[in-house]
C-alpha cells in the first residue's frame, strides 16, 4: 500500500457516511418512542455524528492528498502544471469568497439594526467561505506550486 | 559642442577601417547590430583633436539579437522516465522587444480594487441586503412587535419553556397544569404575577422569576392567542376490532382512569408531550411486564400508582392503554398485576 493509496480514505469515507445514517436512524427511532420529533440531538446521535465526521475528514484528506501529489510517491521534481484553467478557477473562487465575507459582514450589520440574524445562517456562510478558501489552497497547491519528492516512504505509521 | 575635434573615427573590434568617420556635428552614429554576429564586441571611438591629440574611449558591449534556443517540457537537472515531449522554442528575430505588462504595484491595486468594489457592494448593497433578509433573517414574533414595551415574547418563549413547559405543556397547550394558552388569567398581570410567584395548589412558587421575565410570560402567552397554538385535541381511537378479546367494560373503566390520572402527562390522545413519552405507537408496550410495573412502580418523573388502586383498575389502565389509538396488544389480567406486585 503507498503512502497515498485510496483504500482506507475509501473506508474512511464510507464508515462516515454510515455513522451518519446510523446517527439519522437513531433520530427516527427516538422520534417513534417520544412520539414525536425532538427539538435537539441525543447524546447518541451527538456520538455517532462526532465519529461520522472525524472518519469522513479522515478519508477527504487522504483523497485530496492523493489527488494532490499522486497515488505513488516517486522521488524527483515535479513542476507545477499552471494553466489558464485553472488560474480562471481561482479568479472565480477569489471573487466567491470575498463576496461571500461581504455578505457575512451585511448579515452581521443586519442583526445590529434591522432585527435578528438566523444562526445557522450565519454559520453556513462561515462554513461556505472556510470551503471557499479550501478549495483555493488545494488548487493553488496542485497547479502553482512545484513539489519535490525526496524519499518514498512505502511503510510510514500513517498513511499519509 | 567642442570647437576643436578634428574628427571621430568608430571602430568595431580589432577592425583597422573605421565603421564611421565623423567630422562635424551632429556625431550620430548608426550601428545596424544585425549586420555583426551574436557576442561580446567591443567599440573603440578615436577622437582626433586639432593639434594632434588624440583620445580613446572602449565601450564592451554585447550583442543579443538571436536569443538562445528556450526547452520548453524540460527542465535542467529533472528526471524523466519513458517518453518524454518537449518544444525548443526560438527567438523571434523581428519581434519588437515587448514591455514588462503590469507592474507588481499595478497588479496589486488594481487585485485590490477589483475586490474591494465586490467586498463592498456585498457588504453594503441594497440587494445584497435583500439577500440577507430573505435567507438569513430570523422570524420576528408578531405579538413583541404589536405591543412593545409590554414585554418580549420571544423571551417569554424562553422563560415558558425553561419554567413552565413541563406541567403547561410544550405550547402551553395544558399537561398537568391547565392550559394557558390565551386563558384569561393571562390578561390579569396582578393575579398572573401572583400565583406564578407565589405558586397555587398543586404548583411550587417561582419567586426567582423577575418582573420582566414575567411581563415576558405574560406577552409569549397572550401572543399564543385562544388555544390557537394548543395542540390539536383529537378524540381517543376507538379501540380497534382486533382488540375484540378485550371487554369493552374493562376498556371504559380503564379510559376513566387514564384520564384522571395519565392523560394529564401522557395527553388524552396518547401523543405524548415534551418528555412524557407518546403510548399511541408505542412498541413497549407489547411489553405486558413493563406496562404493569411502570404503571405499579413508575419511573422518574412518572409517579408510581400502586398505592392510589387496586390490581383491577391497574389491569383496566393498562388494557386500555394498550389496545387504544391503533395498539393492538390484547388484555391484562388483575391476577398478572397482583403477580407484580
Amino acid at each position: 500500500m503507498y503512502r497515498n493509496d485510496t483504500v482506507l480514505p475509501f473506508f474512511g469515507i464510507l464508515f462516515g457516511v454510515a455513522l451518519w445514517y446510523m446517527a439519522y436512524l437513531d433520530g427516527l427511532h427516538i422520534a417513534r418512542l417520544a412520539g414525536h420529533q425532538p427539538e435537539e440531538l441525543s447524546v447518541g446521535q451527538l456520538g455517532l455524528i462526532t465519529f461520522g465526521i472525524v472518519f469522513f475528514l479522515w478519508g477527504a484528506i487522504g483523497y485530496i492528498s492523493a489527488w494532490l501529489e499522486g497515488g505513488e510517491l516517486r522521488p524527483g521534481r515535479e513542476a507545477a502544471e499552471g494553466g489558464a484553467a485553472p488560474m480562471v478557477v481561482v479568479f472565480v473562487l477569489t471573487l466567491l469568497l470575498v463576496g461571500l465575507s461581504g455578505l457575512f459582514v451585511n448579515a452581521i450589520l443586519y442583526g445590529l439594526t434591522e432585527g435578528p440574524v438566523k444562526s445557522s445562517f450565519l454559520g453556513q456562510l462561515s462554513a461556505a467561505i472556510l470551503l471557499v478558501m479550501t478549495l483555493l489552497l488545494v488548487v493553488y497547491k496542485k497547479f502553482f506550486v512545484d513539489d519535490e519528492v525526496l524519499v518514498e516512504d512505502e511503510h510510514s505509521e500513517v498513511p499519509w | 559642442m567642442n570647437q576643436n575635434i578634428e574628427r571621430i573615427e568608430v571602430f568595431l573590434d580589432e577592425s583597422k577601417e573605421p565603421l564611421q568617420v565623423l567630422t562635424s556635428p551632429p556625431f550620430k552614429v548608426t550601428l545596424d547590430t544585425r549586420q555583426i554576429p551574436d557576442g561580446p564586441h567591443t567599440l573603440r571611438v578615436v577622437t582626433t583633436f586639432k593639434g594632434g591629440q588624440v583620445e580613446e574611449e572602449i565601450i564592451d558591449f554585447e550583442v543579443d539579437n538571436l536569443p538562445s534556443p528556450f526547452i520548453d517540457g524540460l527542465d535542467d537537472g529533472q528526471q524523466v522516465r519513458g517518453p518524454v515531449e518537449f518544444e525548443v522554442v526560438t527567438g523571434d528575430y523581428a519581434a519588437p522587444k515587448t514591455g514588462g505588462g503590469l507592474s507588481i504595484v499595478g497588479a496589486v491595486l488594481s487585485a485590490v480594487l477589483v475586490l474591494g468594489l465586490v467586498w463592498f457592494y456585498f457588504a453594503f448593497a441594497p440587494s445584497a441586503k435583500e439577500i440577507v433578509k430573505e435567507t438569513g433573517a430570523a422570524p420576528v414574533e408578531e405579538a413583541a412587535a404589536a405591543a412593545p414595551g409590554a414585554g418580549d415574547a420571544a423571551a417569554g418563549k424562553e422563560v415558558f419553556a425553561a419554567q413552565c413547559a413541563s406541567c403547561h405543556g410544550a405550547n402551553a397547550e395544558g399537561a398537568f397544569g391547565p392550559a394557558l394558552a390565551g386563558a384569561p388569567i393571562v390578561q390579569n398581570a396582578d393575579q398572573f404575577d401572583s400565583i406564578v410567584k407565589n405558586g397555587l395548589g398543586a404548583m411550587p412558587p417561582f419567586a426567582q422569576l423577575s418582573d420582566k421575565e414575567l411581563a415576558d410570560l405574560r406577552a409569549y402567552l397572550s401572543s399564543l392567542g385562544g388555544g390557537a397554538a394548543a395542540a390539536p385535541k383529537e378524540e381517543a381511537a376507538p379501540a380497534p376490532a382486533a382488540a375484540a378479546a378485550v371487554d369493552p367494560a374493562v376498556m371504559s373503566e380503564g379510559e376513566n382512569l387514564y384520564l384522571a390520572s395519565c392523560a394529564g402527562c401522557h395527553q388524552p390522545n396518547g401523543a405524548g408531550v415534551a418528555t412524557f413519552p407518546a403510548l399511541a405507537g408505542n412498541k413497549n408496550m407489547a411489553d405486558k411486564d413493563l406496562v404493569i410495573d411502570r404503571i405499579l412502580n413508575g419511573k422518574v418523573p412518572m409517579p408510581g400508582f400502586a398505592g392510589q388502586y387496586d390490581d383491577q383498575q391497574i389491569a383496566a389502565i393498562a388494557t386500555y392503554i394498550r389496545n387504544s389509538w391503533g395498539n393492538d396488544f390484547g388484555p391484562v389480567s388483575p391476577d398478572e398485576v397482583a403477580a407484580k406486585r
